[in-house]
């Protein structure tokens, strides 16, 4: 180094600045009951909800370092239009990423080739020669793109890194496993590992079913896509998620009282064993906060007297002290006689995600309704949703509720058609997953 | 070009070259064969290779697994270890489910009370339950229980059109330590750890026992469904899914010859019909110079007929105004007589001879008395006969007059007691017999020379053939005497044959 004479000073600026801002930010835990006043007297069922919202990130030099496989679809269906912007935003995103993150890119049709193998991100230009050189042709090997996606990702996995496929596909998934439950089964391993796959579909062709399970099982993000052009703005928006990420390796865990029985996660998957409910998430992003609703069943209660429902315990890794940190919470409800105070007290924040989750639920089940051909049990599944959102949303002050009512009329709108239900479907799919997963940055 | 001379060339070309074809193609067809087998070699070679790699992978799954199962040891039993083993299978990418069973076939873990089990433990029973029902071990039991502790191994079942696996351990308590594998986590390994490329021109998969594809690289694909060059199982715990090897060019069926063979074989060809223009034009060239020493000969002949006609005319003039009282000037003019007559008796022998060949023999048939002519010719003889102290034996029977060419009879004739002077000379005899019967002549001549042996008699009749050298020793002649005599008799519709006889030869002539 030929500035050996100013270096001490140079490392003293840098070290003080990068000190500055340290301090052990954490997880908020909000547990809360949609009504902590339940009727006295009678057996029910009552709603927890627990909510994790990742801190904010101190600052952008500080985020984890990430490592991305970007797993294009070049299959024949690809060509033209899709693939050059699939090219075009891949090679943008690079630029999201520093020196320090990683990336790979993996192309398959037929079959699977890594166009980049991973690597830092330091040599920019190169990486993006690869990615323009993609020509698309062939079948779909969906199963082994993400297998591949993930091998790469596997050299350099690390517990402090953002582990992330994005896997694109305009097409049915035709050649080696394209089950949605293989892919699903897929997903649930690689979250085992810490590796979440965002998957997006493109046009009408893929199957929307796969691509959902998939994301869900291994929690990472989807969306439908309808042209090639909103690519870039995805890719900008995945990026945002990814580089924001706070805490890994989340596992939420309830012991209910005695007494209290675990009925159902109603937006999750968890494991529900005796008295103890296990669910997890595989990040938590900047910001944002990511919730579970539980339902139980509450024995009959004298009024005026108080019980415990649950104890929350959260374990995370925190992606800025690179430690496990512990949260805990427990929580109680109080009984009355009074239904005018039961409603009263209604947590509307916790009872507007209730019904948002239940709605989604019904939505679900419209959608399975409707692929057996029972249209007009859909039909009506639909309209009553968007009249209990409606209502809702009136009584909760709700707009997400609102928007929500006016998606099951766009539904509905589709229903009769075969051709115009199987494009809303995967917009249907996409939302359902949103709600579910608290999908908000796009 | 006679037929003959072009069958004899085609062969001399096509069967060498018939030859060489046939052992190039052999040969081709056994390089072919030769390079099939080491293609074959090698494309399983490369499975091999692969398989190794699949072997791998299940290997260290099944050492991660087995080294897990150790941390379970001393685990306190109950809702702890439950807890413990659910934290496990949850942690592992390979795992789907951890499975304690004791010895007399309860679960420990998961549990069995239905209130107690978290939907993914119904769902693995649910999974599981005809591996439970089929009743099997798994560990080979024993006796001694210390036996079967630490035995362990894979097992595979077919649930949701899907085949799945387990990973057992037996512990030395007696309980069965189980995991239920994620099989698309096995599989996305595999793939993860099977090439993506680098193969590039053949198409390697990846299959289910079902044939369906689960994975494939390589660049060429199949342009239609069509069998696989070499197939492999994978090694156990694998074995109901294969590799399959696609190449994309593998010369079957057709032995097209290799060009090195085409090219010797076009060579060697070439040269055999070079070889067989020269044979031609060498035996064409032969015909050619001995069509103009047989026509030399011819015109010498000719030109020599007038000429000697002319010596015995003046010689017979010269003969009836010599005076009497020269005996010598008459010996003399004998001799010239004789020599003259011998002369033209050899040149009308060569011109027969000549028109025999070319076919232009004709018949001038007239009425005369056989006698006659035989009389005439033995006159022209027996001055000659005389000198070599022949005894002439004469027993004439054809008196009457027939038709018959006489020129013939007489170059016949003429050539039989020729062939007498010069061969008889030992027996010093000559006999002629003649008889007519029934509008046939038969003239016998004979001699008490030494003899033809009968597997010669056929020999003397033709051309240019001579007899033994002993027999011709010394004895001058053109070799066509006896076959024009033949050519001529049977041109007459009779024949000249050789009879047995006790001594010397007898001919018999026969005219019709």
């Amino acid at each position: 180094m030929k500035h050996s004479k100013t270096f001490p000073a140079w490392l003293l600026i840098a070290a003080l600045g990068h000190h500055l801002p340290l301090q052990a930010e954490q997880l908020a835990l909000d547990v809360a009951m949609t009504k902590p006043f339940l009727i006295a007297g009678e057996k029910q069922l009552a709603h927890m909800r627990v909510g994790l919202t990742g801190f904010a990130m101190p600052s952008k030099e500080e985020r984890p370092p990430v490592n991305v496989a970007i797993v294009l679809d070049k299959s024949g269906s690809m060509s033209g239009q899709k693939i050059e912007h699939a090219k075009k935003a891949a090679m943008q995103a690079i630029d999201y990423l520093g020196n320090d993150d990683i990336v790979s890119v993996i192309a398959y049709s037929h079959t699977v080739s890594v166009i980049v193998p991973a690597t830092k991100v330091s040599d920019r230009a190169s990486i993006k020669q690869k990615v323009g050189q993609l020509t698309a042709g062939g079948n779909t090997a969906l199963f082994a793109g993400v297998s591949k996606g993930a091998a790469e990702i596997r050299k350099f996995i690390d517990k402090d890194r953002v582990n992330r496929v994005i896997l694109l596909s305009d097409g049915q998934a035709n050649s080696g496993p394209s089950s949605p439950k293989a892919l699903g089964d897929l997903g649930a391993s690689l979250n085992k590992e810490g590796i979440s796959v965002t998957t997006w579909g493109l046009g009408e062709g893929y199957n929307e079913d796969l691509m959902v399970q998939l994301a869900q099982r291994s929690d990472g993000n989807h969306t439908f896509i309808e042209s090639p052009e909103q690519l870039a703005g995805i890719f900008k928006a995945e990026f945002g998620d990814i580089l924001s990420v706070v805490a890994q390796e989340v596992s939420v865990e309830i012991r209910c009282a005695p007494g209290i029985r675990p009925v159902k996660m109603i937006n999750r998957d968890a494991e529900i064993s005796g008295q103890k409910v296990f669910s997890q998430f595989n990040q938590i992003y900047s910001n944002q906060e990511k919730y579970i609703l539980l339902e139980v069943e509450v024995p009959a209660t004298k009024a005026d007297t108080s019980k415990k429902i649950a104890d929350v315990s959260v374990s995370y890794a925190n992606m800025m002290t690179e430690t496990t940190d512990k949260l805990s919470s427990t929580l109680s409800v109080k009984f009355t006689e009074s239904k005018e105070v039961v409603q009263k007290s209604t947590n509307e924040r916790a009872m507007t995600d209730l019904v948002l989750q239940q709605a989604t639920a019904y939505n679900k089940q419209a959608t399975q309704l409707r692929d057996q051909g029972r249209i007009a049990e859909a039909q009506k599944l639909l309209s009553d949703n968007q009249t209990y959102l409606e209502t809702n949303s009136n009584t909760l002050n709700s707009k997400a509720l609102w928007f929500y009512a006016q998606e099951q009329k766009a539904d509905l709108d589709s229903l009769e058609d075969d051709a115009k239900y199987q494009l809303r479907r995967k917009e249907m799919r996409s939302i359902q997953f949103k709600n579910e997963n608290q999908q908000t940055s796009y | 070009m006679s037929p003959r001379l072009a069958t004899i060339l085609a062969l001399i070309v096509l069967v060498p070259l018939g030859l060489l074809g046939w052992l190039g193609g052999k040969l081709a067809k056994e390089e072919q064969a030769r390079i099939q087998d080491s293609l074959q070699n090698l494309m399983h070679q490369r499975l091999a290779d692969l398989d190794q790699t699949a072997l791998k992978v299940t290997g260290d799954i099944e050492r991660e697994i087995l080294g897990m199962a150790q941390l379970t040891k001393g685990m306190p039993t109950g809702e702890n270890l439950q807890e413990r083993l659910r934290q496990m299978a949850r942690e592992n990418r390979f795992l789907r489910q951890i499975f304690v069973r004791s010895p007399d076939q309860t679960f420990l873990h998961p549990p069995e009370e239905t209130d107690r089990m978290t939907d993914q433990e119904k769902a693995f029973f649910e999974r599981t339950k005809s591996v439970w029902e089929s009743g099997v071990q798994f560990y080979t039991p024993s006796n001694d229980a210390s036996q079967s502790a630490g035995q362990h191994g894979w097992h595979a079942w077919f649930w949701g059109e899907r085949i799945n696996f387990l990973i057992w351990l037996q512990l030395p308590d007696g309980h069965l330590l189980g995991t239920e594998l994620d099989t698309a986590a096995l599989l996305a390994e595999l793939i993860g750890q099977l090439p993506s490329e680098g193969t590039p021109d053949a198409n390697i998969r990846l299959v289910d026992a079902s044939g369906g594809i689960l994975y494939k690289w390589g660049d060429s694909e199949p342009a239609q469904p069509t069998l696989p060059e070499a197939e492999t199982m994978l090694s156990p715990p694998l074995q109901m899914w294969k590799l399959q090897y696609f190449a994309k060019s593998v010369p079957t069926g057709s032995v097209a010859l290799p060009f090195h063979i085409l090219a010797s074989l076009l060579a060697v060809g070439i040269a055999l019909v070079g070889l067989a223009i020269y044979f031609y034009l060498e035996n064409t060239r032969e015909l050619r110079v001995a069509s103009h020493r047989v026509s030399f000969v011819n015109q010498v002949s000719h030109e020599l007929k007038t000429p000697l006609t002319n010596i015995r005319m003046y010689a017979d003039l010269l003969e009836g105004q010599l005076p009497e009282d020269l005996p010598g000037a008459h010996k003399h003019l004998k001799v010239i007589t004789d020599e003259s007559r011998r002369l033209s008796r050899l040149i009308q022998n060569v011109l027969t001879f000549g028109r025999s060949q070319r076919q232009e023999l004709q018949l001038h048939k007239t009425s005369r008395t056989p006698d006659v002519i035989v009389l005439a010719v033995l006159e022209n003889f027996r001055p000659a006969l005389e000198t070599r102290d022949f005894e002439i034996h004469l027993d004439l029977q054809a008196g009457e007059p027939m038709e018959f060419d006489a020129d013939i009879l007489e170059q016949i004739l003429g050539n039989l007691i020729s062939n007498v002077e010069k061969y008889g000379v030992k027996g010093k005899y000559v006999g002629i017999a003649t008889k007519q019967t029934g509008g046939s002549l038969e003239i016998h001549v004979t001699d008490k020379g030494p003899g033809i042996p009968p597997a010669h008699r056929e020999e003397v009749f033709r051309p240019f053939h001579r007899l033994s050298s002993d027999l011709s020793e010394g004895v001058s002649g053109t070799g066509i005497g006896l076959p024009i005599a033949r050519d001529l008799s049977r041109l007459h519709g009779g024949d000249l044959t050789i009879l047995d006889a006790k001594e010397g030869t007898t001919f018999l002539l026969t005219l019709k």
